[in-house]
């Protein structure tokens, strides 16, 4: 069902949003940060002849679609409140149910990605870094307490699956995000602007760069899972560091932008699919848009709110945590395993068979410790029916819950204090089986 | 003699035999065209197959008063891994208590289709010599073994190969293995060099054979298929 537009709450919105909210910039100090290719030629020829703006623009050929605040095209991003006349933007607010308190402007700054804006005060990478912490915190913590047992791999695996940037870009992609063909000032400030030619620095979580980061991404080297957590990010992976800019930078880029503004061919033609380095580009946009878009409800509307908006939007999706589990050892774990909770020795029993001369031979496997079935697998040979069997078994151990819909530790700082409910303490398991 | 009179097909030749003669079976083709009565009965018949019996076991009175019944026959499927077995429940786990106190895992072999419980020692064991349930152990291996170990396998890795050594001095396979490993020129001799020039002979038939089999091994891993 399609909610109504709500034509009055929007306009609302617009008059209630505080034009301080957001600083506003002086146009004198948004001008020291634009680019080089802008200062001297071209600025110059653009203030004798009308027809030609500052960006090279012949506007009697391409009129604007609204009326611009002179200069405008040269800054990285749309101004603050330019956000208040922006239909996108509103529409979006409205699409979001988001609350009234936030302001279109935060949401407008949202959309800017640090590559368009490399400034940290008009670009979202403060926000999205806030979004971040609490989107994972909210995942990792249903996860501890739901599924206790959780191997750190999978647990990995499972926060990836969950809050990484690939099921974060199509939440994007389903709220109806549009992308702006190239970031600039003139854009609509509804839609998403990120540079598809350059990545932006910004620091989206915890954690160390290691001193042979280069090394383990050429030889693809293994990682101690307790290395990982100490080292790597929310997600396990490898904290690369951003390219060190080197010392023949800016006369290259003088060259190139001389060429671009001739030729005015961009590197990556917004038409065209792109290569796999600008998908990925824009799937990290859209991702720290989301976590943006919570870091800015929790800023504005508080702690309830943002985790309200993560528990409808993030965790409320499925991830199949049984497809998760890859293994080299099945039997030899669930033997460890058996040992190590001092069960018996597991024992492999064909329960039932069928067509064993034939072509398509069915063999049912179950494992048993002492008259206890641990686990029951089919398969074609006894060979895979018993490591599905044992896989199966391990699957059972590892994805044990004590039950879904419990409270979490967060659950305390929102109903606990109220009603006076002291936090029970769940379940926690004692370890892995098999450090890796 | 019973069970064959029982299947209707023995029961149709009997009465063919009783009623026609042997000449008269030799039917003209314009009546072989339209088949006999009596066949499609039997095939009416045969076809005819009673409802699974958890669909008669309750008869419904509620149906009869206008009320709706409900019936939960799912198709048999793998078991999901979402069910903890019983010994997998930690000892807080509150359905732990519940089952002991409701003796419901007594046996534990709660399948799908078996009502009764299943004597599990009477199912067939597979893979005995790879069990660690089977396999002896001597725990009491002591330092000068171990050395006396390492000493026949780096003299003769051939004829005292690690199944043999265990065998020898009563523990397990991967006991010896984690005690010595053989040089990588034995390794290269018994494991690369003859598996290569085998592999030399493989037609492509075999060799995509070997792989599919390889990639399904790698897939079953990774719990597809």
């Amino acid at each position: 069902m399609m909610k109504r537009l709500r034509i009055e709450r929007a306009t609302g919105q617009l008059l209630a949003a505080r034009p301080g909210a957001a600083s506003t910039p002086s146009i004198a100090l948004r001008a020291a940060q634009v680019p080089v290719r802008h200062s001297s030629s071209s600025a110059v020829e653009a203030e004798p002849t009308p027809i030609y703006e500052e960006d090279g623009t012949d506007h009697s050929r391409f009129p604007p679609l609204e009326k611009l605040p002179p200069l405008t095209s040269t800054l990285p991003s749309p101004l603050p409140e330019r956000a208040l006349q922006s239909a996108k933007l509103a529409a979006l607010h409205a699409r979001l149910s988001l609350s009234p308190k936030i302001p279109l402007q935060t949401l407008a700054r949202t959309l800017v990605d640090p590559s368009a804006d490399p400034s940290p005060q008009f670009n979202n990478s403060s926000l999205a870094f806030l979004g971040s912490t609490i989107i994972n915190y909210h995942a990792s913590e249903s996860f501890m307490v739901h599924y206790p047992r959780l191997p750190m791999d999978v647990l990995y695996a499972a926060m990836t699956g969950l809050a990484g940037p690939a099921p974060l870009n199509r939440i994007a992609k389903a709220w109806g995000t549009e992308v702006a063909a190239a970031p600039g000032g003139e854009v609509d400030p509804g839609l998403l602007q990120f540079s598809l030619e350059k990545t932006g620095e910004s620091v989206l979580g915890f954690g160390y760069t290691r001193t042979v980061v280069e090394k383990i991404n050429k030889n693809n080297w293994q990682r101690s899972v307790a290395s990982k957590v100490i080292y790597d990010d929310d997600f396990g992976q490898v904290i690369t560091p951003p390219p060190q800019p080197e010392e023949e930078q800016p006369a290259a880029e003088e060259e190139k932008d001389s060429e671009f503004s001739n030729t005015s061919s961009p590197k990556f033609s917004p038409t065209s699919y792109g290569s796999s380095q600008t998908r990925e580009l824009s799937e990290k946009a859209h991702a720290n848009f989301v976590r943006a878009v919570v870091g800015a409800i929790y800023t504005h509307s508080g702690r309830e709110a943002a985790k309200a908006f993560v528990k409808a939007h993030i965790l409320s999706r499925h991830l199949d945590l049984e497809r998760l589990f890859a293994f080299k050892h099945p039997t030899l774990e669930l033997a460890l395993l058996c040992a190590r909770e001092e069960f018996d020795p597991p024992v492999a029993r064909l329960l039932s068979e069928t067509g064993r001369l034939s072509r398509t031979p069915v063999f049912v496997v179950g494992i048993y410790s002492g008259n206890d079935k641990l686990g029951e697998g089919s398969g074609a040979t006894l060979e895979h029916a018993r490591l599905k069997a044992a896989m199966h078994a391990l699957k059972a151990w590892y994805l044990y819950s004590p039950g879904q819909g419990l409270r979490v530790p967060s659950d305390v700082l929102d109903d606990g204090v109220k009603s006076g409910k002291a936090w029970e303490p769940v379940y926690v398991d004692i370890g892995e089986l098999i450090s890796r | 003699m019973e069970a064959t009179l029982s299947r209707p097909a023995a029961r149709c030749c009997c009465l063919l035999k009783t009623t026609t003669t042997s000449t008269s079976r030799l039917l003209p083709s314009s009546q072989q065209q339209s088949r006999p009565k009596s066949t499609r009965a039997r095939h009416k018949a045969a076809l005819n197959v009673p409802p699974h019996p958890s669909f008669l076991s309750n008869p419904s009175p509620s149906s009869a008063n206008g009320a709706t019944t409900l019936i939960f026959n799912p198709p048999s499927s793998a078991p999901s891994v979402f069910q903890t077995p019983f010994k997998f429940l930690p000892k807080s786990d509150p359905r732990r208590r519940a089952a002991l106190g409701q003796k419901l895992f007594a046996s534990s072999v709660t399948t799908n289709f078996a009502t009764a419980p299943v004597d599990v020692n009477a199912l067939p064991t597979i893979f005995d010599d790879r069990s660690p349930a089977t396999t002896p152990k001597n725990h009491s291996l002591t330092k000068e073994d171990v050395e006396e170990m390492r000493r026949l396998r780096l003299a003769d890795p051939v004829k005292n190969s690690v199944l043999n050594l265990a065998r020898q001095f009563g523990c397990s396979v991967m006991f010896v293995m984690m005690c010595v490993q053989a040089g990588k020129e034995h390794r290269d001799k018994v494991h690369v060099e003859p598996h290569a020039a085998a592999r030399e002979r493989w037609g492509p038939k075999k060799r995509e054979a070997k792989e599919d089999r390889k990639r399904r091994m790698e897939m079953l891993m990774r719990g597809e298929i």
